[in-house]
C-alpha cells in the first residue's frame, strides 16, 4: 500500500475541504481516466483496492497510472480510552480529494474494457466518480 | 484551412466580479491580443465556440475570424483556455491575433497508424508525446500528423525528426523529441506474485 517514505511531522490536523481541484484535473498520461466529482478522502487501502480492480479487469497489456498519493496521516486513539490525554497515534494515510481530481488513468486497452474496469474500480471508492476521455480541452 | 467565424461583443475589462456575472448569464469572457495592438476584452457564447471547434475538425488549432470588434474582423487562434475541471466547460479564452503572413507555433495531434511489430511480440505501445509542436502559416496548420508504427519493435522509438512533415511546416522543437515507443511487457507472473504477497501480509495482520 502507498504511504510516505519519510515525513517532517508525524501528526497532522484534520482540515476542511473547500473548492475544486485546481491541479490534477486533466489527463496527463492515458486515454481514459477516473475523475472524482465530489470531495472526500481516499485511504491507501481504498486506492490499492481500486487499483487491483482495474488491473484484474484489464488483465494483460495496458498501463495504469495512480494520480493521487495518500500523504496525510490520520490519527486514532486506542479503543476504550477516555477522552483527553493527547492526540492518538498515526493509524493510516489518506489522500485528500477535491471535485475534478483525476484519480487513475489507463492506456493501451480497448475502450469498452477500460470503461468497465473504471466502473468496477469506482465501486471500491467512497466518492462519486465518472469516466473521462482524452479529448480536446475545448 | 478554412476559418471559422465567431461573433464576440466587446466588454470593459472589469475584473472577476464582472466575469463571474457573465458566466452566470451563460456568456464567457475572453481577451484578444497580439501584433502590438492594445488587448481587447470581449465576451462570447461558449456554444458558438464549441460549434466552431467541432465543425473545423482541427479542435484547438482552429483559426477564427473574430467579428464584432470595434476595429473590425481579425484572424486569431487560441493561445490559452481555462476549463472548469468538474463541469468541463470553458471559463475563459485567450485569443492571439495572427496574420496570413505570420508563422505560428501550434501543437498538432499525432495519430498512430497500424499495429507495431513490438506489440505483436507482446510489448506495450507507449505514446510519449501525443502532440507535435510545429511552426507553420496559420492558414496551413495540419489537421494531424500520421505516424506509421508497424515497423516499431520492442525498445525502439520514433522521434520528431523521423516524421515526414507537409511542405511549409517545420518542427518547433528539437528533432530528438520522442513520439512513441514500445516497452517490454511487465512480467505477469511477478505482478501476480506481488499481489498474492500483499494479500498474505493482509491476512496475517
Amino acid at each position: 500500500m502507498l504511504q510516505p517514505a519519510r515525513q517532517k511531522y508525524r501528526k497532522m490536523q484534520k482540515g476542511r475541504s473547500r473548492g475544486i481541484a485546481l491541479r490534477g484535473g486533466d489527463l496527463a498520461f492515458g486515454t481514459l481516466a477516473i475523475q472524482a466529482t465530489e470531495c472526500g478522502r481516499l485511504t491507501s487501502r481504498q486506492i490499492e483496492a481500486a487499483r487491483i480492480a482495474l488491473t484484474r479487469h484489464i488483465k494483460r497489456g495496458g498501463r495504469v497510472w495512480i494520480r493521487v498519493f495518500p500523504d496525510k496521516p490520520v490519527c486514532k486513539k486506542p479503543l476504550e480510552t477516555r477522552m483527553g490525554k493527547g492526540k492518538g497515534a498515526p493509524d493510516h494515510y489518506v489522500a485528500v480529494i477535491k471535485p475534478g481530481r483525476v484519480l487513475y488513468e489507463i492506456d493501451g486497452v480497448d475502450p469498452a474494457v477500460a470503461r468497465e474496469a473504471c466502473r468496477l474500480a469506482g465501486h471500491k471508492l467512497p466518492l462519486k466518480t465518472r469516466v473521462i476521455l482524452r479529448e480536446e480541452a475545448i | 484551412m478554412e476559418t471559422q467565424t465567431i461573433q464576440v461583443q466587446e466588454r470593459a475589462p472589469d475584473g472577476k466580479r464582472a466575469s463571474r456575472k457573465l458566466r452566470h448569464n451563460g456568456r464567457v469572457p475572453g481577451v484578444l491580443y497580439g501584433h502590438k495592438e492594445a488587448p481587447v476584452a470581449f465576451e462570447f457564447d461558449p456554444k458558438e465556440l464549441r460549434k466552431c471547434l467541432r465543425s473545423s475538425g482541427v479542435g484547438r488549432n482552429t483559426v477564427f475570424r473574430v467579428e464584432g470588434l470595434a476595429r473590425g474582423a481579425v484572424l486569431a487562434i487560441i493561445k490559452e483556455s481555462d476549463l472548469d475541471p468538474v463541469r468541463r466547460e470553458v471559463t475563459h479564452v485567450d485569443l492571439i491575433e495572427v496574420r496570413e503572413t505570420d508563422r505560428v507555433d501550434v501543437d498538432v495531434p499525432v495519430h498512430l497508424d497500424g499495429k507495431a511489430a513490438g506489440v505483436v511480440e507482446g510489448g506495450i505501445l507507449q505514446p510519449v508525446s501525443r502532440v507535435l509542436p510545429l511552426t507553420c502559416s496559420p492558414l496551413n496548420i495540419p489537421r494531424e500528423i500520421r505516424v506509421d508504427v508497424t515497423s516499431l519493435r520492442i525498445g525502439h522509438s520514433i522521434h520528431g525528426g523521423d516524421v515526414a512533415l507537409p511542405a511549409g511546416v517545420s518542427l518547433a522543437v528539437p528533432p530528438s523529441i520522442t513520439l512513441v515507443t514500445v516497452k517490454a511487457p511487465r512480467d505477469a507472473a511477478a505482478s501476480t506474485a506481488e499481489e498474492e504477497a500483499g494479500a498474505e501480509a493482509k491476512a496475517t495482520k
